[in-house]
């Protein structure tokens, strides 16, 4: 994938992140913390949060189409990152103790882990219907010649 | 369709002449095949240059503004750009496969998950070459026949 092309899908996964974590910070906080007030600032919080989602994955662009191995390890060095970001961020946030620290830690590659290993039952499955229908591909060929 | 074999000299260029009333479906899919099995690649190895057979081609690949083919053992560099070839022999049996590789799928033996929506083709061979998310309706419908 070239800069721009991945340039331009960021910014729409900026845009999509930012109405995402907007919907969710209302939803919730009408939810668990509805007397809460915010002062302006509040509403860049959506925006910092999506920029650092979208500056990570920066991280790990490739040009070139990245061999398995080396999407595991970008995958890890992303984890790595959010969880540092998420950490750093909630620094300085009254309440946050030690645990929910650690459970946000956890969480990220917990969560990651349990995608990655439903897509890959997904594309195993793909893979084996792909397979078959290359099975019936070269059997058909092989008589055309 | 008769068909016509004359023995000729080495002398002579070998060539394929096809007679027809109109050019239709069929005899684009013949001299896409003519094009695709009988011709040879003018291909390099360093400076040397060497004359393959296309079909023993297992996958072609872009380094770099550099094009190179891989057959079972050897690798050779050719002259043309990656979409060059694509467009002259994209027939039967080749497939874009990524923005770099084209495949050979008739050397293709076992199709993998390779993770992000990817799939990992191997090789008889033995090597392994993605295809790209992007490229993989496309590699269904080759596939299932649905387009040339």
């Amino acid at each position: 994938m070239s800069f721009k092309e991945f340039g331009y899908k960021l910014f729409i996964q900026f845009l999509v992140l930012v109405t995402c974590i907007s919907i969710a910070m209302g939803v919730l906080g009408l939810i668990f913390d509805a007397e809460r007030q915010f002062g302006y600032g509040a509403h860049f919080a959506p925006i910092i949060y999506a920029a650092m989602a979208v500056i990570i994955q920066l991280i790990t662009y490739s040009k070139k189409e990245m061999s398995v191995r080396r999407v595991i390890v970008s995958k890890v060095i992303k984890f790595i990152a959010y969880a540092g970001v998420l950490l750093i961020m909630n620094m300085g946030v009254p309440g946050v103790t030690i645990v929910h620290k650690i459970v946000l830690v956890v969480s990220i590659p917990v969560v990651a882990v349990a995608v990655t290993l439903l897509t890959w039952i997904i594309d195993k499955h793909k893979a084996k219907e792909l397979k078959k229908d290359l099975d019936i591909f070269k059997s058909r060929v092989s008589a055309e010649l | 369709m008769k068909v016509v074999i004359q023995k000729i000299d080495k002398s002579r260029e070998e060539q394929v002449v096809i007679q027809c009333y109109r050019i239709t479906e069929e005899i684009e899919d013949i001299k896409q095949f003519i094009h695709t099995r009988g011709s040879v690649l003018e291909v390099f190895d360093e400076s040397k240059r060497v004359y393959i057979v296309v079909s023993d081609i297992y996958y072609i690949e872009a380094v770099d503004e550099r094009v190179f083919v891989y057959l079972e053992e050897a690798v050779y560099e050719i002259k043309s750009k990656l979409y060059e070839f694509e467009e002259k022999y994209m027939g039967i049996q080749f497939f874009r496969c990524s923005k770099q590789n084209i495949i050979n799928l008739l050397k293709v033996i076992n199709i993998k998950p390779a993770m992000n929506g990817r799939f990992l083709a191997e090789l008889s061979n033995g090597e392994k070459v993605i295809i790209s998310r992007k490229y993989v309706p496309d590699f269904r419908k080759k596939l299932k026949g649905e387009t040339r």
